[in-house]
């Protein structure tokens, strides 16, 4: 419930900065900040909430990891966006979190991960590659941004949205620290995922969800490491990264159809 | 007599197209030596700045002197001439007049009320007096466009707070930096346009602020006014290898950096983003390195989206700098209407001093005065009646000859020796 209140708050901050990007009405932009952190607060507390309730922490079930998903990405972008004083980050966020909400509402009642199988590696796992899926997504929406601008400043064709947005070094920043912090996660999520599959679930089984997180550990692996050996223009690592974020969007599919299927 | 003006600027032509008839200064004896050459061209002059390249003509004969000019716009640019009609533009008599205060003002920049302009319009008037013919007409338009720019500057707003060229051209490069701080920038060029790019930059708090230009002299002192270091122009791929903000404006006919260079350097630089701000006309960076990855490469053109917020403040002040405008048409037309006056007056003072010499030789003769010096005397106190006679008349002469008004014989001489005031 507390959870669908803090959707109906991104819902109206969507709305305000679609005022202020779209039709530049002044005060909107003061307003979507107040809205995105009542909305935070209240996803925060439907967290807790749940944790209180279940007496372990909810990411056990679909739901509750793009419940969780949402929070961290909305953590993120309003830090971003705060910082940056341009609300770019958390526009491009706050329809995602939407999508991410209504599919959690959708798989609200399918089953939890077995609760026998919640060991150790299961409590290292499900933060992990939750809270790296969360810097990914960033680093993927960023790259957005960055794509938009760049052809934005390079067309010399800057419109009321270009305003909204930070400048590009900045955003090639955010870019790479979420990249790192997002490879690094997703690493010690994916291999402890993989320990407990092995150990404790289903040994020598290849499953497509495994297959799909690797080839996108495989793409921001190679992202970050063309990036600094090579040196990988922006605009490329950018793209990259939005192809590593649809198969970030597979794997969860996959995570679905898994849990589905048991 | 009138003021002819013919070119191209910022509105009426691309910067493409501006670069192929910039006039550069070693080429502008040659070019007024061949206006100069028609005999219907009294006096000219050119401006050519990153903006516009305009061409002024005093003439007589307006079809005459535009074709002239415009066939010497044609044969610098080797344009064909129905592309010229596009980007050309022509004044004539008052619009002339209008177009050249505006100009001096800074209403017509394209960063309106920037101050650069009025120093380049004063640039070309000296121009004019080194190369060209810098007579009666240029003499009174040059002190009537100084005062009508410096009474539009002083007295509306166009001028305040002035928006530059380099200011806005640092306002793009925050698009891509964000802060400047920690930053290096090099400045290509010590003109006055580099002079001021390189004042703000230094107010960005850089971590380096490099100059280079040809002479070595002139970027030594412009980094030490800013407190920068020199780069020395022959070996700055090094210093490439660093800068984030390039801002450029030399009178190089040729690319200062062309795109397989710039290739080069980029894989070098590992695509670190480098902006670059390309204020001269030619310019200097070869535009096709914008389409290399992480290179930003902005002409002066480009900075109208930046200037149009600029545009719309000063907008009202416009309105308000139409009073001097119109005040320095009409001055120059008053003046103008003065110079038919003048042959009558000459004829009048001659006819008085013809008739001096010969009254006081017929009085002389009579009363026969032989001594030189007494003569000189008779002379002196003649000159001094005549000139205290034709004091008045000349004065009025003068003041009325623009007075489109009917007067009756004797109501003119009343006025021309003002016997209305006694």
């Amino acid at each position: 419930m507390l959870f669908t209140y803090a959707l109906l708050f991104y819902l109206l901050a969507l709305f305000c900065i679609i005022l202020y990007s779209f039709i530049n009405i002044r005060f909107s932009k003061n307003i979507y900040t107040i809205f995105v952190l009542i909305g935070l607060l209240l996803n925060g507390a439907h967290i807790v909430d749940r944790w209180l309730s279940t007496k372990y922490f909810p990411t056990t079930s679909l739901s509750d990891i793009l419940i969780f998903l949402c929070f961290i990405l909305i953590s993120m972008s309003i830090f971003i966006s705060i910082n940056s004083k341009k609300p770019a980050m958390v526009s491009i966020t706050l329809p995602f979190v939407l999508i991410l909400g209504i599919l959690s509402m959708i798989f609200w009642d399918k089953p939890n991960v077995k609760l026998y199988n919640n060991t150790f590696w299961l409590y290292i796992h499900l933060p992990s590659i939750i809270i790296g899926t969360a810097f990914l997504i960033s680093s993927a929406f960023s790259s957005v941004i960055y794509l938009y601008q760049e052809k934005r400043l390079r067309g010399k064709n800057l419109n009321l949205i270009s305003e909204q947005i930070p400048p590009l070094e900045f955003i090639d920043k955010i870019n790479i620290y979420s990249l790192i912090a997002g490879f690094v996660l997703f690493s010690i999520g994916l291999l402890s995922g993989i320990i407990w599959d092995f150990y404790e679930v289903e040994p020598y089984k290849i499953k497509a969800k495994v297959i799909f997180s690797i080839i996108t550990w495989i793409i921001f692996g190679l992202i970050l490491f063309l990036k600094n050996k090579k040196g990988l223009p922006p605009g490329k690592s950018a793209l990259w990264s939005v192809i590593g974020f649809l198969f970030i969007f597979i794997t969860y599919f996959g995570v679905a159809i898994f849990l589905r299927d048991n | 007599m009138q003021l002819t003006v013919i070119g191209l600027n910022h509105n009426s032509a691309p910067i493409d197209i501006r670069e192929k008839f910039a006039v550069h200064e070693n080429l502008l004896e040659n070019q007024y030596n061949k206006i100069l050459n028609n005999e219907r061209i009294y006096e000219a002059m050119i401006l050519s700045t990153c903006n516009r390249v305009e061409y002024y003509a005093v003439t007589d004969d307006y079809v005459c002197s535009l074709r002239l000019l415009s066939n010497i716009i044609e044969d610098n640019s080797e344009q064909d001439s129905n592309i010229l009609k596009k980007y050309l533009y022509i004044y004539c008599g008052d619009d002339a007049l209008i177009h050249i205060f505006r100009v001096a003002s800074g209403i017509d920049s394209l960063v309106i009320g920037e101050p650069q302009i009025f120093g380049q319009v004063k640039d070309a008037f000296n121009h004019a007096k080194q190369y060209g013919k810098f007579s009666t007409f240029l003499k009174k338009l040059e002190q009537e466009t100084i005062k009508v720019a410096k009474k539009i500057r002083t007295n509306t707003k166009i001028a305040e707070n002035p928006i530059t060229v380099a200011y806005a051209a640092i306002q793009m490069a925050k698009q891509v930096f964000g802060k400047l701080e920690n930053k290096n920038a090099l400045v290509i060029g010590a003109g006055e346009m580099c002079e001021l790019a390189a004042q703000h930059l230094a107010s960005n708090n850089l971590k380096n602020l490099y100059v280079t230009n040809r002479t070595y002299e002139k970027a030594f002192m412009l980094a030490k006014n800013v407190d920068g270091k020199v780069a020395d122009i022959n070996n700055i791929d090094n210093i490439l290898l660093e800068i984030d903000v390039v801002i450029s404006s030399t009178s190089s006919e040729n690319f200062i950096l062309d795109y397989a260079y710039m290739a080069s350097l980029m894989i070098k630089r590992k695509y670190k983003p480098i902006f670059f701000m390309d204020m001269a006309v030619p310019r200097d960076i070869d535009p096709e390195c914008n389409k290399l990855e992480n290179v930003y490469i902005y002409d002066i053109d480009d900075l109208k989206s930046i200037v149009v917020t600029n545009k719309k403040i000063r907008e009202k002040e416009i309105v308000k700098a139409k009073t001097y405008l119109e005040s320095g048409v009409k001055n120059m037309n008053k003046w103008l209407e003065s110079l038919n006056i003048i042959p009558v007056i000459k004829s009048l003072r001659q006819a008085f001093e013809e008739n001096k010499y010969r009254e006081v030789e017929r009085i002389c003769n009579k009363f026969n005065i032989n001594n030189y010096q007494e003569r000189e005397r008779m002379q002196f106190l003649i000159s001094a009646y005549i000139n205290r006679v034709l004091h008045t008349p000349l004065t009025v002469l003068k003041d009325k000859s623009s007075d489109k008004n009917k007067y009756t014989l004797a109501d003119s001489i009343k006025i021309i020796f003002g016997l209305d005031e006694e």
